[in-house]
């Protein structure tokens, strides 16, 4: 920590930011030490210390946000970015205590070029907040994350963020044109939207996905697309996993791009089929959809069914699809049952947990990747616990595809301890993704959770993304202790 | 109610992944993460939790650190809207804030307004012996001298004391219809504000006093513009033992009735363009109590058709509208405790009729008249706000 009083912190920021935007209040020291991962919440439950930041504050302008961190770096004092708190990988917990820059009143949509169709918006905006305009004045951003109600704009860049029409729309990293970066140091730096160029590497993508740790984002200039003329949904059932794959890759890769694609495993289209509609089914589900000109809409999805329908697929029809559009987020709502994995307490107050590997695969590794994960978790864990785990396809690539594998662990006994199971389930987990060409993550980003894994992802890479972190925040206070680059 | 009663939603509420976060009001304006919805109930929770596993210091002390917290919300339920689980985060919030009440925490001005309600029988703190001074006597003293008519109207605190001509309008309304109305004397604040704040126990007190004014008069139907006094007479009233005579109707209600019978004319035509703004109370209710009563008795539609039924009126759809309005910060408790954040609630509802391209707010409370029209002379803008039965009266 710094050198300076708390007192001086305070007057400071004050003369930065103006008064009203430094908070320092206990209740919001303790908000800001939650995210959508359940440990310091737990651990505030249990009335165990939990990591806080020293100071709250609400920057306006790039300007405020360049002298935070400027000071920051003069003083030595950590800065962790806080968007709208929703990571699941602990990403902006203020480990370290400091600064916590919370970006929530950036929130201007700058503008909206509707010829060029971009759309330059501050960090703090959220993204339903983001779309709705857009979708008021005709457009979209095409970016429709499940964290859609609780993510911020820079919050998702931040994380390398995929939404449920990534698979036509593309990730967030595919979206971003241009940003303006407040840097370790406080510089400003500022990359021209331009939709493509030859000038040296692109520094767009050096901070996207950077978790906070290579500076802090106050900008961005992004693709946005006319609302589609027409949204078309359908739903198909495959007589296994294997045809429904083979179907969507084929679909995929003759260049029918789908926007949703969502391929469930044998157990999840069961119990789909029973919970949502009632029915006995087998068989692995597809839901798809594209968006477009009604011409160009009919003639995909016309050349998408017969390569459905070489493979066995019956076609289930529109509103299957449709339905689950309009309930997208359903799942994602807690319920008397569902609690419970919300509540994986420590301690053994609580007999449940949950989370989700995301990992992107080549398509020839893919199937094997996923049955060994669903083999090593049953084996490790089934056993002692009640334990499940299963899995869907929803984001497809040319070369590959990403599969989401939730897990679930109940009856565990009263003396466990969680942290320690927990952590025990990722690290069983991940590596198989690794080990089958895959990545560590796909879109929640690696946060605190994931970051150890990170060094075995590429070769040498991590250490390069060490030397830059070195270099440009030598004094490591930008989030540190995030992407496994090493604590305070 | 208190958060014992609220356990389950509570915890449900607190464990959830955000996902009313970006659409809560308050919080989308005010921005500090104690305002988010999760953080309210987290913090609740935390009180039940400690409330079960008492350690060495008393749940009471979190109920302290969560009376400011639980006081950033409009209460306007845009939450229960958007939740899957239709979760009522309101009663929740309802629920901490008669816990902070009763354990003496709370802030000066829910403790104000408790000083004001119990001196002055409404929530403003107006003198009560002048509550319909500011009302044209000549229309008031026709609807006070009239015995054993089966109407009443409700006037309602913000309309008595800061939005007469609502009631003007009303009267000639009824008038021009030949229904002869009566008044409640005796009137009082209906209570719900207090209730909303925690204060139950002045809220009872209200309730009470107005159950029995309104039964002592006989009425058929009693005619509410208020919304809070409407969703209060309907539902509050029986839930807490009050129950109320005369059947309880909306003035848009009536309004519609009226012309529907053709016993309402309307004659000369405005030339406006007007979008309707949802007030909460009619347009995404929530019972006191089960939440799975909720959006049952929203009224949408009256408004609407009474508005479409003037005669050059025309009338342009908010982008958010019906349960999914977005609520405008005329709520008093954050008036008082967060006038800046109401602004900007307020404001996100102007610029939607801006987009609308409407040059005026048509509203069915006085409560959002009174402040969207200053959230208006605040931002220097060139909108009029004017109540259903305003417009109405414009034409007879």
């Amino acid at each position: 920590m710094s050198r300076i009083s708390q007192s001086l912190l305070y007057e400071e920021l004050r003369s930065i930011v103006g008064e009203e935007n430094v908070v320092e209040s206990e209740q919001e020291q303790v908000a800001h030490s939650m995210n959508c991962n359940w440990y310091t919440r737990q651990l505030w439950m249990d009335d165990e210390a939990i990591p806080v930041p020293a100071v709250g504050v609400y920057p306006h302008t790039t300007e405020h946000v360049s002298q935070i961190v400027a000071f920051a770096h003069r003083e030595g004092i950590p800065v962790t970015p806080f968007g709208m708190g929703s990571s699941g990988m602990g990403g902006n917990v203020p480990e370290y205590g400091g600064i916590l820059v919370d970006l929530k009143r950036m929130k201007d949509i700058v503008d909206v070029n509707e010829e060029s169709l971009t759309a330059t918006v501050q960090p703090g905006i959220g993204n339903w907040e983001y779309e709705d305009y857009l979708n008021e004045r005709g457009f979209t951003s095409g970016h429709l994350p499940a964290s859609h109600y609780s993510a911020t704009v820079g919050g998702m860049l931040a994380l390398r963020s995929a939404g449920r029409l990534s698979t036509a729309y593309g990730k967030i990293e595919d979206m971003i044109l241009g940003m303006e970066v407040v840097l370790p140091t406080g510089e400003v730096v500022k990359t021209k939207p331009v939709p493509a160029h030859a000038a040296g590497p692109d520094l767009d993508q050096l901070f996207v996905g950077s978790e906070g740790a290579f500076g802090i984002i106050t900008e961005a200039t992004l693709k946005i697309h006319h609302f589609p003329d027409e949204r078309r949904f359908r739903a198909i059932l495959f007589p296994d996993f294997e045809s429904g794959y083979t179907a969507m890759r084929k679909i995929v890769q003759k260049g029918l791009t789908p926007a949703l694609a969502r391929l469930y495993n044998e157990e999840e289209t069961a119990r789909t089929f029973k919970e949502t509609w009632g029915v006995e089914k087998e068989g692995a589900y597809v839901i798809l959809s594209w968006d477009g000109p009604e011409p160009v809409v009919d003639a995909k999805e016309r050349s998408a069914l017969e390569i459905c329908t070489a493979e066995g697929g019956e076609d289930m029809g529109a509103d299957r699809g449709r339905e689950w559009w309009e309930n997208k987020y359903a799942d994602y709502y807690p319920n008397e049952d569902s609690v419970q994995n919300y509540q994986a307490l420590r301690g053994g107050h609580s007999d449940g947990m949950a989370g989700t590997v995301t990992t992107s695969v080549p398509y020839d590794k893919a199937e094997e990747a996923y049955q060994a994960m669903e083999t090593a978790f049953e084996e490790k864990f089934g056993d002692e616990y009640t334990a499940w785990i299963h899995a869907h396809f929803s984001h497809w690539y040319n070369s590959g595809t990403m599969f989401y594998s939730r897990w679930h662990i109940r009856d565990i006994p009263a003396d466990t301890d969680m942290l320690k199971l927990y952590n025990e389930v990722w690290s069983t987990l991940v590596p198989i993704s690794l080990e089958y060409d895959g990545v560590v993550d796909h879109h929640h980003g690696t946060g605190r959770l994931l970051g150890r894994f990170l060094r075995k992802q590429d070769e040498g890479s991590h250490d390069v993304l060490a030397n830059i972190k070195e270099s440009i925040d030598p004094k490591n206070i930008m989030n540190p202790g995030v992407m496994g680059l090493g604590g305070h | 109610m208190h958060i014992d009663e609220r356990a389950d939603e509570i915890k449900i509420c607190a464990y959830c992944p955000l996902m009313c976060k970006n659409v809560d009001a308050f919080h989308r304006h005010d921005g500090t993460e104690t305002s988010a919805p999760h953080i309210r109930n987290m913090m609740l929770q935390k009180i039940l939790q400690e409330k079960e596993n008492p350690k060495d210091h008393p749940p009471e002390t979190h109920l302290e650190e969560a009376a400011e917290v639980l006081y950033k919300t409009t209460l306007g339920g845009e939450s229960t809207a958007w939740c899957g689980e239709s979760m009522d985060i309101r009663a929740n919030m309802i629920a901490g804030r008669t816990d902070v009440v009763e354990h003496g925490y709370a802030p000066p001005a829910v403790e104000d307004v408790r000083h004001r309600s119990q001196r002055e029988h409404n929530a403003y703190g107006e003198p009560h012996n002048q509550r319909f001074a500011n009302i044209d006597s000549t229309v008031l003293n026709r609807f006070q001298d009239r015995t054993a008519p089966s109407v009443g109207l409700w006037i309602g605190c913000t309309t008595a004391y800061y939005e007469p001509e609502i009631f003007e309008s009303l009267a000639a309304i009824l008038d021009a219809s030949d229904v002869a109305a009566g008044i409640v004397e005796e009137e009082r604040c209906c209570g719900l504000p207090q209730y909303k704040l925690g204060l139950r126990d002045t809220a009872l007190d209200l309730m009470e006093h107005n159950a029995n004014a309104i039964n002592n008069r006989g009425f058929e139907t009693l005619v509410v513009d208020c919304p809070e006094c409407y969703r209060a007479l309907n539902d509050y009233y029986p839930h807490f033992g009050h129950d109320i005579s005369p059947e309880i109707v909306h003035s848009s209600q009536f309004i519609q009735t009226l012309l529907e019978e053709g016993t309402l004319e309307l004659n000369s035509t405005v030339s406006e363009t007007v979008s309707y703004h949802d007030p909460y109370e009619l347009s995404r209710h929530t019972a006191p109590i089960d939440r799975n009563e909720y959006d049952t008795s929203d009224i949408h539609e009256p408004p609407r058709e009474v508005l479409d039924s003037i005669p050059g009126l025309h009338r342009e759809e908010l982008r958010h509208n019906r349960n999914k309005a977005f609520s405008c910060g005329g709520d008093i408790g954050v008036r008082k405790m967060h006038p800046d954040v109401a602004q900007k609630v307020g404001q996100t509802v102007l610029d939607e009729v801006v987009t609308a391209g409407a040059d005026t707010v048509a509203v069915a409370s006085p409560e959002c008249k009174r402040h969207l029209s200053e959230t208006i002379t605040e931002n220097d803008l060139n909108l009029e706000v004017a109540s259903i039965p305003e417009l109405v009266a414009r034409t007879l």
